[in-house]
């Protein structure tokens, strides 16, 4: 699993787990999600899933999907991507 | 859904996200997936590959055929032919130029009319048999049947005996029941009349014995009636 560093809304710098990206084309917006190892009940690990837009070349910024419609798509996007599709 | 490899160089400022827990092996699919990904194509210089020569003759020029027709015989460098095809001879007849007449006496060949053969067939056209239901036209089999009269208990037990009826012998005997029924009605018919014959007559006698009776009480009446000595009394 890729590791990537990112920088927190405090400021401080933080070594995550890259699990994958992935794009939606019909709203051509990209999509990280990561992992800080943390579990979440038996057998569960919870995730982090944010918007990736680029401000400025090579530099990123992830935001929250607050669009109901988008995250839809973003949660059919990781099912497709479970199944092998 | 579209390619999107994020650049572990990149510099990422998280502001926001959703939290959501996934299963294990779900994560595990989801890295997998990403480990499967091609990468990135980064926009660059355009690399041109230029195809590799086609080798042609490397030894020596020759015009050697694709394809080799069963016929053909390829020689090798020293002239031997090999995987020569084996050309079967066919013996060939000598032709006959002439023939002298009356040589060779050949009969005429004995033509036997073929019988002919007709096209079309008289094919009886049968009415379709209309049944209750009993598609297959099979005999219907009753599981129980409860006679109700003579002649329905003798057409039943007839049925079980025998298994199969003759059609005359069938006549013979419903005719007979019939006449029995008939003659049983008709007997039944005329002792009913002739009781009501006898009914109605006794009924007349039996008036005529009243009305005598009554005259004679009558009679009786008025001698008790004229007697002298009934009118001294009164």
């Amino acid at each position: 699993m890729k590791k990537i560093t990112i920088k927190n809304m405090d400021g401080t710098m933080e070594e995550v787990d890259l699990i994958n990206s992935f794009g939606i084309e019909d709203i051509n917006k990209n999509f990280i999600i990561l992992s800080k190892g943390e579990t979440a009940g038996e057998s569960m690990s919870k995730v982090y899933v944010s918007e990736v837009i680029e401000e400025t070349p090579g530099v990123y910024k992830l935001i929250g999907i607050t669009d109901e419609t988008v995250w839809d798509k973003v949660k059919q996007a990781m099912k497709e991507i479970v199944q092998g599709g | 859904m579209r390619n999107f490899n994020y650049n572990t160089a990149n510099q990422s400022v998280i502001d926001g996200y959703r939290v959501i827990a996934l299963k294990n092996v779900d994560i595990e699919r989801l890295v997998n997936a990403a480990n499967m990904k091609e990468p990135e194509i980064v926009a660059g210089p355009e690399t041109v590959v230029e195809p590799e020569p086609t080798v042609q003759n490397v030894a020596n020029t020759q015009n050697i055929p694709n394809e080799i027709t069963p016929n053909e015989v390829v020689q090798n460098a020293t002239g031997m032919a090999y995987n020569e095809p084996v050309t079967p001879v066919t013996p060939v007849a000598p032709e006959v130029t002439s023939v002298n007449a009356g040589d060779i006496n050949i009969p005429d060949p004995v033509v036997t009319p073929q019988p002919t053969v007709s096209q079309s067939y008289d094919v009886p056209q049968q009415e379709p048999v209309v049944n209750d239901g009993n598609i297959f036209d099979a005999p219907v089999v009753r599981e129980s049947v409860e006679p109700q009269s003579a002649v329905q208990q003798e057409m039943v037990q007839g049925s079980i005996e025998s298994g199969t009826i003759d059609l005359d012998e069938f006549m013979i005997k419903s005719q007979e029941i019939y006449d029995r029924a008939k003659s049983a009605v008709e007997d039944v018919l005329v002792k009913s009349q002739r009781e009501q014959m006898n009914l109605a007559m006794q009924m007349m006698k039996n008036m005529q014995q009243l009305k005598a009776d009554n005259a004679a009480y009558s009679n009786a009446i008025d001698q008790v009636v004229n007697d002298e000595s009934f009118k001294k009394v009164a």
